[in-house]
């Protein structure tokens, strides 16, 4: 096989499957796997804050709930436009990121995680008791299909035109934060996360570094909650409790954090066995659940991605070396790829 | 900067002017004023507890000093941040060196490169094609001999190639003053040597502020010693001036007068 | 005027209640915080857990009540243990893991629990020398609640005493300062920590346990409480018994004045409070500041 075709082999075959995905699910299925595309993309923008830049937030919901929040406004006031929503999402999220991050990223460790959770339950509150513009313990409801076209045009009525909608959707969020990851920026993150003294001393604007980093992991998660809402039609407070915040953090813990796609894995993994076990032991999912993280942590500790990364050198026939983040291999003098 | 011979202040890269800094009732370094020429190899020794690190968080801006002056190049920093004094040409090593461990040697250096070439805030390009920024890597690592290692993870290193590392690291900023703290901490004879003759043959347009115990290092290296102790300068001079005096042979060097002094300040 | 005063003097000795009671979940939450580095977020099942013990074993008047706090006691020593077993070969690994791990073991308690006792609300009736109400300044007070401030407050002062005054307590805090150093001093850290998170559970078992009475016990109380006493820790400074009580008396009081005076905004004052106090002392108002 080419040697240019190998390497992105994994990534044909991922996409061509879930393009072909409508043919082969039906209706419930092809529902969760649009909910975990969602989901996937939420994770992953947490990904960016806890797993490249070392920030550990517990309150990331809320923007995801401002995000959601804002489109089901825009969809029930203004206009059917998903753009128009997709923007309005994005653009509140941010500044809500922007003025709560600004706050938080000059401080650390538990005081910074302390600080997402109180930001995200005032969020929450906030969602719970300003009924008039949320809806109050009751959500809001009566979200509209999602249009394309300007003019009302082009409604996704059927769960697979929705599908292919989120699929796209997910595909450019994910690209952005790619190629944020893989950008100059992306590795001063990473550098932030591995020795934050060392980058001041080199020169580096941390405390700027972080709240960039903030932002961009809000708007996306906006991103995703205006998704969300557009697919579910559908907001109410339990979308953006602490539950959610933390069920989003052991998604990319469990997926690993060390990599963009780790986050996608773990969302698929809590979703679908979330799922799968609700519908077979009813209420005692969640026991299963935290044995499967118990056994996560001492198995795998880099996550479900870190066991692949080992698999694969397994396969490559190199010796497995202790897990190592962003172990950068260099193929010739000229590139460097920061994959793990 | 003054025409050469010229002496007086526009040839001091950095004046600390009455620097104090006090923890409560507790004075750290107590109204200490010194002045560190262009391209000098300027040497602070002392007993342990004497005030040498406080003195060089505050030059690096990692501790705010609590009164006093310190000027670089001229100009006030005293109330800048460290990074922002990073980008005047400041730069530092750490007693245990202080590097990205869990990233591969090129890694590091090229977090350092791209920050000096003004690429770090570039969102629209992958890292990997920024050859300006690799080049530079490679010249980095060239010149502290690290390029064998360079997909190495730092976590891995030796002892000493984690130093050679971070000195990469520290000169990858061009800086014009080099904080070195303790550099041979920890090091063999050999090692040590091999620090010393490259620290000897870095340009003469870099000048280097070195906090050291060993004292064959400083007296090989050094084109000026100060003295601290308690937070105190106690004698400032040419290293044979320091090694002659008596009251600094009292303070801590021993009868022999180049006696190694363990510990930490 | 009287009549305010009563009103708020009533919400005042409520405040405290709440408060010795989070100061039985949050001092060992910080302890460990502070000695093992670890955010144990399976703090709050152990408080249910005791709640939960209370009602099974508490019905039969004075007796019963002092059988369930032997009971909670044993059973939070237990899980601590247990806990500390499990997360020993995790101590160089970072929180994130910590995380997984403590909520995975909070998931499965939790779930056990409900599966023994169910998951509708319940109530504990208070042990029959304590029901009723005494005269307070005109005011009824339930007799109870001045029981649990009082033994709050004899709690309070024992943990002091042992962490402040003794041996054992000056070695406690040296490990928080530093724990290798305590290592290198041939001291068994990896036992006191075991030690510590075993006591820490017991407490806040005990603590699920008294109160009981006071508490409505549902699911979803294990996560209020945790993130109160998280607060609390937050506010006080990891590893400090003194931030802990004045923390967990600070957030005691602003929950219940709180929800007398603006209940809809009780969650505000609560989470802007800790806002504040984390943006101007970022350590707590009794921690140390982290070195290196």
């Amino acid at each position: 096989m080419s040697a240019l075709i190998r390497p992105l082999l994994p990534r044909i075959l991922v996409v061509t499957a879930l393009l072909a995905a409508p043919l082969v699910l039906s209706g419930f299925r092809l529902f969760l796997l649009t909910e975990v595309l969602i989901t996937g993309l939420l994770a992953a923008s947490l990904g960016l804050l806890v797993g490249f830049t070392g920030l550990p937030s517990l309150g990331h919901a809320a923007y995801f709930g401002v995000g959601g929040y804002a489109a089901a406004s825009v969809s029930i006031g203004l206009t059917s436009n998903g753009f128009a929503q997709l923007g309005a999402a994005v653009v509140l999220a941010s500044a809500v990121a922007l003025v709560t991050g600004g706050l938080a990223v000059r401080t650390r460790g538990v005081t910074f995680l302390m600080l997402t959770l109180a930001f995200a339950q005032l969020l929450f509150t906030l969602a719970v008791r300003w009924s008039s513009v949320t809806g109050g313990t009751n959500g809001l409801g009566g979200v509209r299909h999602v249009s394309l076209l300007p003019g009302g045009g082009g409604v996704l009525t059927s769960d697979v035109a929705f599908y292919f909608y989120a699929l796209a959707a997910f595909g450019v969020g994910y690209a952005v934060l790619r190629r944020l990851v893989e950008s100059p920026f992306g590795h001063a993150l990473v550098g932030i996360r591995e020795n934050e003294a060392r980058m001041r001393s080199l020169g580096y604007w941390v405390v700027g570094y972080k709240l960039a980093s903030f932002c961009v992991a809000g708007a996306v998660a906006g991103y995703a909650g205006a998704v969300f809402v557009q697919h579910n039609r559908f907001i109410a407070p339990d979308n953006v409790s602490f539950v959610v915040s933390a069920l989003v953090m052991i998604m990319v813990i469990v997926g690993g954090a060390r990599t963009l796609v780790g986050p996608v894995i773990g969302a698929a993994v809590v979703l679908v066995l979330r799922d799968e076990l609700s519908s077979l032991l009813l209420d005692r999912w969640e026991l299963v659940l935290g044995v499967i993280f118990i056994v996560i942590v001492y198995v795998a500790p880099n996550g479900i991605a870190g066991l692949g990364v080992r698999l694969r050198r397994l396969v490559a026939g190199t010796s497995p070396r202790p897990a190592r983040p962003q172990p950068a291999g260099r193929s010739q003098r000229a590139a460097v790829r920061g994959r793990s | 900067m003054g025409a050469p011979g010229s002496g007086g202040a526009t040839a001091d890269l950095l004046v600390l002017d009455h620097v104090t800094k006090r923890y409560g009732s507790l004075a750290a370094v107590q109204d200490l004023s010194l002045r560190v020429r262009a391209g000098e190899r300027h040497a602070l020794i002392g007993p342990n507890g004497a005030g040498k690190s406080t003195l060089f968080q505050m030059v690096a801006g990692a501790l705010p000093s609590t009164s006093g002056r310190i000027l670089f190049a001229g100009r006030d920093v005293t109330g800048l941040p460290e990074h922002r004094r990073a980008r005047l040409g400041i730069s530092r090593t750490y007693q245990q060196s202080s590097v990205f461990d869990g990233l591969c040697v090129a890694r590091n250096v090229s977090i350092a490169v791209q920050r000096h070439v003004g690429r770090s805030r570039s969102v629209l390009r992958r890292a990997s094609s920024e050859t300006g920024v690799w080049q530079g890597v490679d010249e980095c690592l060239a010149r502290v001999g690290l390029e064998s290692w360079a997909d190495t993870p730092a976590g891995e290193l030796s002892h000493g190639q984690r130093r050679q590392l971070e000195v990469a690291l520290a000169l990858a900023t061009r800086p014009r003053l080099l904080l070195m703290d303790e550099p041979t901490a920890g090091m063999s004879a050999q090692e040590s040597a091999r620090l010393i003759d490259f620290v000897a043959g870095l340009p003469d347009d870099l000048t280097i502020l070195i906090v050291e115990h060993d004292m064959s290092v400083v007296f090989s290296l050094a084109t000026r010693v100060s003295v601290l102790e308690a937070g105190r300068l106690l004698a400032d001079g040419a290293p044979e001036e320091i090694r002659d005096s008596a009251a600094v042979q009292k303070a801590y060097l021993g009868p022999a007068g180049t006696g190694n002094v363990g510990g930490r300040p | 005027m009287p009549d305010l005063f009563a009103t708020y003097l009533v919400s005042v000795l409520n405040g405290v209640a709440i408060g010795v009671l989070l100061f039985m979940m949050a001092v060992g939450l910080s302890l460990i915080f502070g000695l093992m580095d670890v955010l144990n977020l399976a703090h709050g099942a152990v408080f249910l857990i005791g709640s939960y013990v209370a009602f099974d074993v508490a019905g039969s008047g004075d007796g019963g009540f002092l059988l369930a706090v032997a009971a909670a006691l044993a059973v939070g020593l237990l899980v601590g243990g247990g806990l500390a077993v499990c997360l020993r070969p995790l101590r160089r690994r970072g929180h994130l893991d910590q995380v997984l791990l403590t909520l995975g073991i909070a998931f499965v308690l939790l779930n056990t629990s409900a599966m023994v006792w169910g998951d509708d609300f319940r109530s504990v009736p208070a042990p029959t020398a304590l029901q009723g109400s005494g005269a307070l300044l005109g005011q009824s007070y339930p007799v109870y609640r001045l029981a649990v401030i009082v033994i709050g407050f004899v709690v309070a002062a024992l943990v002091y005493a042992v962490f402040e005054r003794s041996r054992l307590g000056a070695i406690l805090r040296a490990m928080v300062d530093d724990r290798d150093m305590v290592d290198a001093l041939g001291v068994d850290t990896r036992a006191l920590t075991g030690g510590v998170l075993a006591a820490g559970s017991g407490l806040a078992a005990v603590g699920g346990v008294i109160g009981a009475p006071i508490l409505s016990i549902r699911p979803g109380l294990e996560w209020e409480v945790l993130i109160l006493a998280l607060i609390v820790v937050v506010i006080g400074g990891l590893g400090s018994v003194k931030g802990a009580f004045v923390g967990a008396l600070l957030i005691g009081q602003v929950q219940s004045l709180g929800v007398a005076l603006l209940p809809e905004f009780a969650a505000f004052a609560l989470f802007g409070a800790m806002a504040v106090v984390l943006l101007v002392r970022p350590d707590g108002l009794f921690g140390q500041v982290a070195t290196g």
